[in-house]
């Protein structure tokens, strides 16, 4: 693995042992056992300042993590380049790392405001081996982020909106549960970085205006000129101005069809939440669908959505809960997104109908 | 383990502490790794999945393992193993995170000698894998018939190649024993009561269950196929050499699942399901049914079905079952069967619903259901109810005939004698 010596600005890790084998890991190996050794930040490690060569961008349409707010980054191998797709598989040179970090505002009425780094996340592009996924936990002084294979679950302190301190836990995903959304048909897959999710104007990852998608290929990320961006697809945002039905579908993409869809980890199931098909069978977004193994996770409800009727479905019952065996997503949510059920609500509530018919 | 703010644990220390290294003389005999119980099961264990590398084993020490998470394993070909049943046992009382004990992805992986107990949600799950081999284990809850009970005890789905060998599972809310989307599987020599399904085929192609008992749940051996999941219209479950009784509990499934819908005192249902063999099994003192056929009708009348997954076949053909013993079923029904069957007692121990694919040409009787040489307790014919669920109107010809039904079709061979 040569990443490492590419990306501009940083030193090799001083040391690394471990269980896995009887003599010393190579140095110079991915994993790094501190985030700073990645070499992606300049200044203090907190900044998140990128290095020359390490690429900001945002997504439309996040996965909601229990208030963390998410600061992203691609990083290309020197001289390396993507192959554009205008539907969600980019291609990829090996050595190439996505890096997410996780925040939270330490004032929840300072939105933007100071934030605490808790964790960063890479998918790290290897020869052979495709994406594969390392955690970093950051200190408690901020300055470093240590590799962290096993999950953790942490208390994040704030003070909320009324101006009260507060604490909520946060959980740490193992690396394998990385895969319980990364994974489809048994491969790690890249779930932001794809044409709708970054084809949208507004504030983008490096703090300007404009088209993410666009700004991407002005920073050299394409081996190629892009299509222009207006003919390609898109999600809404899901809290913009745009028609509700699009807003819940960008909605459930981004939350629910990392699992929900044919290849993916609840493809059983046999729903499909993807936001590609204007215009689906209705039982695939769970419309009038019985539910498969869901066990108590029905809530005693009949139907996954119920038109008309979001008291009724069982998506609204699992997105309300907090119940390990109930709530959905499964991982690694501990409270319910309320924009997001408010939105998936509405959209249920404004379903033809009413109601699935019936005995 | 404690909530810690901001604490990060001693990578490297841990890992040669907890996991324990594979040139590590003191391992046990046959293990790559070990892990005993300790005050943080939840990283040690999981950081000695982590490390497992391609083909390992794992072993897991005696006494009580205490976690608050999911445990998750991606390696292939990796073993899991305790000491025993009795003496490894993971306590999930505690779990606040993830929807199963332990998640399998890895291909070709085996977990034995140990009990898994007190999930939030399922014991056991395997999801889209090759070859996973549940043997020797038990996952149990430990409150009777509780609602807080996790829904499955093992859950292979979407699997090829399932091997479930001397299992025992105790108090899911759903199937104790469950296998869904899958092919090829050998269910057998395990056990499950007091679970509202004791074993559950479902949306399957080719099981062969044999040699298992189920006692004690609301119904023992459902062979389903239901609507819109990804897989559709299972076939082929071969089950024999079963002991299937007194299942008689009575239903405690969440409203709104299927398994809600069984009868408490059913001894084996097929739901939908084609070209299975039921032979040489044991059914009795089932208050329900012994054992009996079934269309999705009976779940859905207004048959929604067909709009909701035009490609989903509602209807049990083609089943062949035979050299069956069944004794002492259908005496004191549930609410469904007193409905459907209201003059008949006992209900004969077995049953057809009746009703046939509008699309399907049965002049060949190549999708007739055949019943063959089953018998009470006294060696003569076992009783039989044509149940006419889609009569015009229903139930107007329901009657006791199974002259039209007395046939054989081809044996499934089992591919594992």
């Amino acid at each position: 693995m040569t990443a490492r010596a590419q990306v501009a600005g940083g030193v090799f890790a001083a040391l690394l042992t471990g269980c896995s084998g009887s003599s010393p890991a190579d140095p110079g190996e991915i994993p790094y056992d501190r985030l700073s050794d990645y070499g992606f930040f300049v200044g203090p490690l907190s900044d998140l300042e990128p290095a020359q060569g390490v690429v900001p961008y945002r997504v439309v349409s996040p996965l909601w993590a229990d208030f963390a707010g998410k600061a992203r980054f691609l990083v290309l191998p020197e001289g390396g380049r993507a192959t554009f797709d205008a539907a969600e598989t980019w291609s990829f040179p090996s050595g190439t790392i996505v890096v997410k970090n996780f925040f939270f505002d330490v004032d929840r009425r300072d939105e933007g405001g100071k934030a605490r780094i808790v964790e960063t996340r890479l998918l790290v592009r290897e020869a052979g081996e495709g994406w594969v996924p390392y955690t970093y936990v950051w200190d408690e002084d901020q300055t470093e982020a240590y590799f962290h294979a096993a999950g953790d679950r942490l208390t994040i302190a704030y003070i909320d909106a009324q101006g009260n301190d507060a604490e909520q836990e946060y959980i740490v995903p193992n690396t394998d549960e990385c895969d319980s959304c990364h994974a489809r048909d048994d491969r790690t897959r890249l779930l932001g970085l794809a044409t709708p999710q970054v084809n949208f104007e507004g504030l983008l990852g490096d703090g300007t205006t404009g088209n993410q998608l666009e700004r991407l290929a002005d920073a050299g990320v394409f081996d190629g000129p892009l299509p222009p961006v207006q003919d390609l697809p898109r999600f809404s945002d899901p809290f913009g101005p745009d028609p509700l039905e699009a807003r819940a579908r960008s909605y459930l993409h981004a939350n629910c069809s990392h699992c929900h869809r044919p290849g993916g980890d609840a493809a059983q199931a046999g729903l499909d939440f993807t936001a590609f098909d204007p215009d689906p069978l209705p039982a695939k977004l769970g419309v009038c669908k019985e539910p498969a193994a869901a066990g108590p996770g029905t809530g005693g409800r009949e139907y996954d959505v119920v038109p008309g009727a979001p008291d009724e479905s069982i998506l609204v019952y699992r997105m309300e809960s907090t119940d390990p065996e109930i709530r959905m997503p499964e991982l690694p949510i501990r409270i319910p997104h309320a924009e997001g059920v408010a939105l998936v609500r509405a959209w249920i509530a404004g379903l033809d109908g009413p109601g699935c018919g019936g005995p | 383990m404690q909530p810690r703010f901001f604490a990060f644990f001693p990578l490297l220390a841990g890992l040669a502490a907890a996991a324990g290294c594979g040139d590590d003389a003191t391992l046990p005999a046959g293990c790559d790794q070990f892990v005993a119980p300790s005050d943080d099961d939840d990283t040690a264990v999981q950081e000695m999945f982590l490390a497992l590398e391609d083909g390992q084993t794992g072993c897991l020490g005696a006494g009580t393992f205490r976690f608050t998470r999911e445990l998750t394993l991606s390696a292939d070909g990796v073993t899991i193993r305790g000491t025993s049943q009795d003496d490894t046992v993971l306590d999930f009382s505690a779990q606040d995170v993830g929807g199963s004990g332990i998640k399998i992805s890895g291909d070709g992986v085996t977990i034995r000698d140990l009990t898994v107990q007190d999930t939030p949600g399922d014991g056991i799950t395997a999801g889209s894998v090759q070859d996973i081999t549940y043997e020797a284990l038990t996952v149990r809850w430990t409150a009777m018939y509780d609602t807080d009970n996790g829904a499955y005890g093992v859950y292979p789905v979407k699997a090829e190649g399932v091997v479930i060998r001397g299992v025992t599972v105790v108090g899911a809310r759903d199937a104790g024993i469950y296998v869904g989307q899958s092919r090829n599987i050998l269910v057998e020599d395990s056990v499950a009561h007091d679970n509202v399904a004791g074993i559950e085929i479902e949306n399957s192609f080719d099981a062969v269950v044999r040699n298992n008992e189920a006692f004690d749940n609301t119904g023992g051996l459902l062979i389903f196929n239901l609507p819109t999941l990804e897989t559709k219209n299972g076939e082929r479950t071969l089950a024999y050499g079963n002991d299937i009784h007194d299942n008689n509990v009575d239903n405690w499934g969440e409203p709104g699942t299927a398994v809600a819908e069984v009868p408490r005192g059913t001894g084996i249902l097929v739901l939908s399901a084609d070209a299975n063999e039921l032979r040489d099994n044991r059914i009795y003192d089932n208050d329900s049914f012994g054992i009996i056929l079934s269309s999705y009708i009976i779940l859905d009348p207004a048959k929604n079905f067909e709009t909701a997954d035009p490609q989903f076949d509602a209807y049990a053909e083609a089943n062949y079952v035979h050299d069956n013993v069944l004794d002492g079923n259908g005496a004191n029904p549930d609410d469904l069967p007193d409905q459907l069957v209201p003059n008949l007692r006992p209900i004969p121990a077995l049953g057809w619903d009746g009703c046939e694919h509008p699309d399907h040409d049965n002049t060949t009787g190549m999708y007739t259901n055949c019943f063959e040489n089953n018998t009470d307790g006294t060696g003569a014919p076992a009783s039989f109810l044509f149940v006419d669920v889609c009569g015009t109107p229903p139930f107007a010809n329901q009657n006791t005939d199974f002259g039209p039904y007395e046939c054989s079709r081809p044996p499934i061979e089992d591919p594992n004698p």
